[in-house]
């Protein structure tokens, strides 16, 4: 049970939403699949009219976009397997850079977020007890703050480092004029859900969220 | 009838365009609604198929940019989302709608109807 009521509330708003976002990738998949198969079909028929028309290399490629298309649609079906999970345990052992992973992926299947790149951790990958949905939702909300602040061409760096007062997960890259996600509702109630701090660094352009070891002990 | 296919999905629209123009119809594609104003600020289309959600310029934001830069034009609304409440694109009675994956045949006779003002049966090239 979360330590802030109606949090769990919206985690389900977070998870409608992500899969929402998946859906729609897996239509765009399915119709670029369909295209592709179409065109196969037409450029056949054409070369029945007249074989001379054929173009093997051309079918080839073709053939290729419809594998890459379902290695695409693979990933992002992996991408809901893991989202759906992250709700099995209201508290569980999480680690933080697969959840980055995961909110990033969700963010790529977005179009104006896919300009994300990882920063690499040094040493162990930070591990935390802690509400793996609510975290979810709490990142994804700062990732489209940032990205629509920076714009669809922008670039957002995503590290996670463990400093002295928890895991923290900082998104750098944001411009001057950014505010925060601090004014929405939801984020105050994920933010006590998680008991997180919220830090902004306007002059570095750094948005840090830091999150306790354990979440257990820092409701006690 | 010229057809201008906007999409950010660059493989689906490219392979689109393709398969119109084996059809007879002159299609060209851009993959961004940036692209879009800058090609239609330079050349006439009869029918403007468009994404409803792109990065940057979206859909619905596009459709007025480019009816302010060339009156006449019909928007076909394409959309990965299978609902119409997705929509929110004003006045509805000039805009059709196709839900992806689409049908060729299916685009074909909503282009005719947007055009012609009428429906007309796609033609397969089988």
């Amino acid at each position: 049970m979360s330590a802030a009521p109606g949090a769990e509330g919206e985690g389900l708003v977070f998870l409608g939403k992500a899969t929402a976002v998946i859906s729609h990738s897996i239509k765009n998949v399915m119709a670029t699949v369909s295209e592709t198969a179409g065109l196969i079909g037409d450029l056949v028929a054409l070369a029945e009219r007249d074989p001379r028309r054929i173009d093997l290399k051309e079918l080839g490629v073709l053939g290729e976009t419809i594998v890459e298309e379902i290695q695409r649609g693979f990933q992002v079906v992996q991408l809901l397997n893991k989202l759906a999970h992250s709700g099995d345990q209201p508290v569980a052992d999480v680690d933080v850079e697969e959840v980055v992973t995961v909110v990033s992926g969700l963010g790529r299947c977005l179009a104006y977020c896919s300009g994300i790149t990882r920063l690499p951790s040094a040493g162990e990958r930070p591990r935390i007890r802690t509400q793996p949905l609510l975290l979810q939702d709490l990142l994804y909300r700062a990732l489209d703050a940032a990205f629509r602040a920076v714009g669809p061409d922008g670039e957002i760096k995503v590290g996670v480092e463990r400093g002295a007062d928890g895991v923290c997960v900082a998104l750098q890259g944001l411009p001057a004029g950014f505010r925060g996600i601090f004014e929405s509702p939801g984020v105050e109630l994920l933010k006590q859900a998680l008991c997180a701090r919220i830090a902004l660094d306007k002059d570095a352009g750094v948005l840090r969220l830091v999150l306790p070891e354990s979440l257990d002990e820092a409701r006690a | 009838m010229r057809v201008l296919l906007v999409d950010d999905e660059k493989k689906f629209v490219s392979f689109l365009a393709t398969r119109l123009r084996i059809r007879g119809i002159s299609a060209d594609c851009v993959f961004s609604g940036e692209e879009a104003v800058e090609r239609v600020s330079s050349s006439g289309y009869d029918v403007v198929v468009l994404d409803v959600k792109m990065p940057g310029l979206g859909g619905i934001e596009l459709r007025r940019r480019l009816e302010s830069l060339r009156s006449g034009m019909k928007f076909i609304f394409l959309t990965g989302h299978g609902s119409t409440g997705d929509f929110e694109v004003g006045s509805a009675e000039a805009s059709f709608y196709l839900a992806k994956p689409l049908k060729i045949e299916d685009l074909i006779a909503v282009l005719h109807q947007a055009v012609e003002g009428r429906a007309r049966p796609g033609e397969d090239v089988r």
